[in-house]
């Protein structure tokens, strides 16, 4: 099982992309309404250029990529505050004994286990919290990247890209299609 | 590079105030542990004077022993005394108890008090 640290050393790289994902659009950048949708609400630059397809797919990814985060994240607290609490419970042993207080050896062992066991929850929590937050970024990124190389939508593409469901027949055989456009 | 600056800033802060937890479990306490006692046996003729006796496997981390009776109506054990350091005398309890149930551990040298063994009398 991973250390938490190495974790948190994995949690530098999407927080740096993220960083740089919000600084990088320059000056020249600026008269660029679609980017700047995108920059506050992922999908919301796609939207303006037309792309409603694509901007259901980043805005739902980035609302789901987010309650994920959220919710792991408390778990994750969660997990780590029961972990604190038990070791804070574990130490204070030390001091009783010092002081020639008699502590039981079951009562030690019991909060030790519950210690490990709420190290080993937030292991296990801290890996959810960070695949949550890379999804998120990833997708944050993505739409970027996204609404800067796309052009807006044209008529044009309305044959192209419309996505289309059928069922056909002839009488001894059924055929069901399906066509997808973004 | 002010809006730099911000953008840390609140990375900074938010890291600062999440929940964190060490990168491994810290090691068990370096204390003295001393093994529960052995041959734990319970005798009386009247229940009224209970003879005691037991064995310990290293009696030099042993600093004294704790000998409980059981609690019969709640079945928690009750601290009965704390002074032994070698083999009990024998327990008058002033009334007849049958059935009652007796317990004694070993407490060691850094004060660390071994499982609890119960024995009552054939």
């Amino acid at each position: 099982m991973p250390a938490a640290g190495d974790s948190r050393k994995q949690l530098h790289l999407p927080v740096l992309v993220f960083l740089l994902a919000l600084v990088l659009p320059t000056q020249a950048l600026a008269d660029n309404a679609a980017l700047y949708r995108s920059l506050l609400l992922p999908g919301a630059g796609q939207a303006h250029k037309g792309h409603y397809t694509k901007a259901t797919i980043f805005a739902g990814a980035t609302v789901l990529s987010a309650a994920g985060l959220f919710l792991s994240q408390i778990q994750y607290n969660q997990a780590a505050d029961r972990y604190n609490n038990e070791k804070r419970t574990y130490n204070a042993y030390q001091t009783q004994l010092a002081n020639d207080q008699i502590v039981n050896i079951e009562q030690m062992n019991g909060t030790y286990s519950a210690m490990e066991s709420a190290w080993n929850d937030a292991e296990d929590r801290i890996v959810w919290r960070n695949v949550f937050l890379t999804t998120l970024i990833v997708t944050y990124v993505a739409n970027v990247v996204d609404v800067l190389v796309t052009d807006p939508y044209s008529v044009d593409e309305e044959s192209r890209e419309a996505s289309r469901f059928s069922i056909e027949s002839d009488g001894r055989e059924v055929r069901f299609g399906a066509r997808f456009g973004f | 590079m002010k809006r730099i600056i911000v953008f840390v800033g609140l990375i900074a802060i938010v890291s600062a105030a999440c929940t964190r937890h060490d990168d491994s479990v810290p090691p068990t306490l370096p204390v003295v542990l001393s093994q529960s006692p052995t041959n734990f046996t319970v005798s009386t003729s009247d229940n009224i004077v209970w003879t005691l006796s037991w064995t310990i496997p290293d009696p030099t981390v042993v600093r004294f022993y704790l000998v409980y009776t059981l609690d019969p109506f709640t079945g928690s054990p009750v601290l009965a005394d704390t002074s032994m350091t070698t083999s009990p005398p024998d327990y008058n309890v002033g009334a007849a108890l049958p059935g009652l149930e007796w317990g004694v551990s070993a407490v060691s040298t850094d004060n660390v008090e071994s499982t609890i063994i119960y024995a009552t009398a054939p």
